[in-house]
């Protein structure tokens, strides 16, 4: 799996950052994403609204890292501000080194979302053949592509669907497509929004582990979106907390548990501290934001 | 398709039931139009209504066996016209849905032409067309692609346009190119619409071809309802009519047995 890591070593970020996550001495691989003083705003009739305020982030190469915040804080706005599908209304952001659109020319992102988007005329194969016949990437080697769709579908466990259709597959299945088909051309970046959100838990927990697997094997560095606390700790290297109207980065909290990771950390008393931390973060920030919540939920019994 | 493979297994349902329940689209309609014959034939007999009037059914097919011949070559002729009509004005409402998909002006400044040429009366142009293009297939085509083009026009625009956001997302992330996207997304997508504009448009293709015959008297349905009005030959005219009735049906169910195989992806291709 060779990387094109030079490609993006021209425009290489500010030193103090790369000494952090330079890999080793003499070798400098740029952080998947930076972001700084990020802010996004839009129209609603004559009215601006603000969905993110002076956000600052940055991903390092081959971290896992997860957004957590409550609805409507903005971070589906700065995952498609990443993706080079939203345009910052001020402030950088830099992808792999480059700009959003560089990396999309690069063909170095994969984007899975929560109602995944499948094309539901194409079978499972067809679909994530879908992803290799856009990048071009294996372009007049059939066989080769159709391997390494094979090779995917075995990895996130659907071989055996290989010719059902989306219509014919449960939520949990076509996320499992979307994530192979995110991954097909070896994306350096992948961008989950809120992936496993629509499903019910227990496949909720099944393609949690699932995704912890592949994503061991794969390491590429992630950008993942979640509204669940418990999700974000047991994936991630380093929770981002934002809270919300305007979107703003509340705080960051490094998840140093062991990998690989397993159904069982969740048992664990560190993994349970990390939540509560988080947990504790999310309702202060709710609190600050609206004090009459906290006494209202208490009245409702919430 | 292979949809079916999932469909769970209803306990207890026998097979005589299945075969029954399968049977009920074909059986169900049929039915329906014998029982509207009936009730036409028994009302005529009863009423003792005269021929040159409403002639009965059964008169009707007395009329129909008498010269096969006849209507085959009249249906032959306007079926041409009909299908190629409506060939030309599928192919014509594509090209240009594909501009007014892509773009807002092109789209406004395009709308109100093509609703002109929707509330153009067939009538007010058809001779016209007779003093343009002769009496040949030429102006019975163009008739039926002018009343057949709109529907096909504002249908193929919204499924143009009609795409999932998300799958868009997804191949814009991985820098799709606007071709790929046009081809791999937004054609499949506009199927479903293409095809609710062809339902609308193929009975109005066998109108707008028999106008035309009518209108111009060349040869064709058209022209036979014109010969048997002039004739008082009731029995003709709805001979035509049943014949037309036949082919509008078979087209229509030509058309749904085609978008259940092209749409199995679609949750519209239950129906006709």
């Amino acid at each position: 799996m060779a990387r094109p890591s030079g490609r993006y070593s021209s425009q290489s970020s500010p030193a103090g950052i790369l000494a952090i996550t330079s890999p080793g001495p003499g070798v400098r691989v740029p952080p998947a994403v930076e972001v700084r003083g990020l802010t996004h705003s839009y129209r609603v009739g004559d009215r601006p609204v603000t969905a993110l305020d002076g956000i600052d982030l940055t991903v390092n190469d081959g971290e896992f890292v997860a957004v957590v915040g409550p609805s409507g804080c903005g971070k589906t706005t700065l995952l498609g501000v990443v993706a080079g599908l939203l345009e910052p209304t001020s402030g950088q952001v830099s992808v792999l080194g480059g700009s959003s659109a560089s990396a999309r020319e690069a063909r170095a992102l994969g984007l899975v979302t929560q109602d995944p988007g499948l094309l539901p005329w194409l079978n499972v194969t067809s679909n994530v053949r879908l992803t290799l016949d856009i990048t071009g990437g294996f372009t007049g080697r059939g066989a080769d592509a159709g391997e390494r769709v094979r090779e995917l579908l075995e990895r996130v466990g659907i071989a055996q669907f290989a010719r059902y259709f989306p219509g014919q597959l449960s939520g949990g299945m076509r996320q499992r497509v979307a994530l192979a088909r995110a991954l097909a051309h070896r994306p350096r970046l992948l961008l989950m929004d809120e992936p496993f959100g629509a499903l019910d838990e227990l496949s909720r927990e099944e393609m949690r582990l699932e995704l912890l697997r592949v994503w061991e094997q794969e390491r590429t560095s992630v950008v993942f979106v979640t509204h669940s606390i418990r999700e974000a700790v047991l994936l991630a290297d380093r929770v981002v907390v934002m809270n919300g109207r305007p979107g703003r980065v509340m705080a960051e909290v490094a998840i140093e548990l062991e990998r690989p990771r397993s159904a069982l950390l969740e048992e664990s008393p560190p993994y349970r501290d990390l939540v509560a931390q988080i947990r504790n973060l999310l309702s202060a920030g709710a609190d600050r934001l609206d004090p009459l919540r906290s006494a209202e939920q208490g009245a409702h019994g919430a | 398709m292979a949809r079916e493979r999932l469909d769970p297994a209803v306990p207890g349902q026998t097979l005589r039931r299945r075969a029954l329940r399968s049977a009920l689209p074909v059986v169900a309609p049929l039915l329906a139009s014998a029982l509207l014959l009936a009730v036409w034939e028994a009302w005529v007999r009863a009423r003792d209504v005269k021929e040159y009037l409403l002639p009965a059914p059964s008169a009707v097919l007395v009329a129909l066996a008498e010269e096969p011949g006849r209507y085959a070559e009249a249906a032959r002729l306007s079926l041409q016209a009909a299908l190629g009509g409506l060939a030309l004005a599928s192919l014509g409402a594509f090209i240009l849905a594909v501009f007014m998909a892509h773009s807002r002006v092109l789209e406004r400044a395009l709308y109100p032409p093509a609703l002109a040429l929707k509330v153009t009366p067939i009538v007010a142009v058809a001779p016209l067309f007779t003093i343009w293009f002769g009496f040949g297939l030429a102006p019975k085509i163009l008739i039926a692609a002018m009343i057949t083009f709109f529907p096909m026009l504002v249908n193929t625009v919204i499924g143009l346009r009609s795409v999932d956001p998300r799958a868009h997302d997804f191949l814009r992330a991985l820098n799709a190119s606007r071709w790929q996207v046009f081809w791999r997304l937004r054609v499949p997508s506009s199927l479903p619409y293409v095809f609710a504009g062809l339902r609308i448009s193929v009975p109005l293709s066998l109108i707008g071809a028999v106008v035309a015959e009518f209108l111009s008297g060349s040869a064709g349905m058209g022209q036979l309802i014109l010969i048997a009005n002039g004739d008082f030959d009731t029995p003709v005219l709805f001979g035509a009519v049943f014949v037309l009735a036949a082919m509008g049906i078979t087209l229509t169910a030509t058309v749904a047995v085609v978008e259940r195989r092209v749409l199995f992806w679609h949750d519209s291709s239950s129906g006709i």
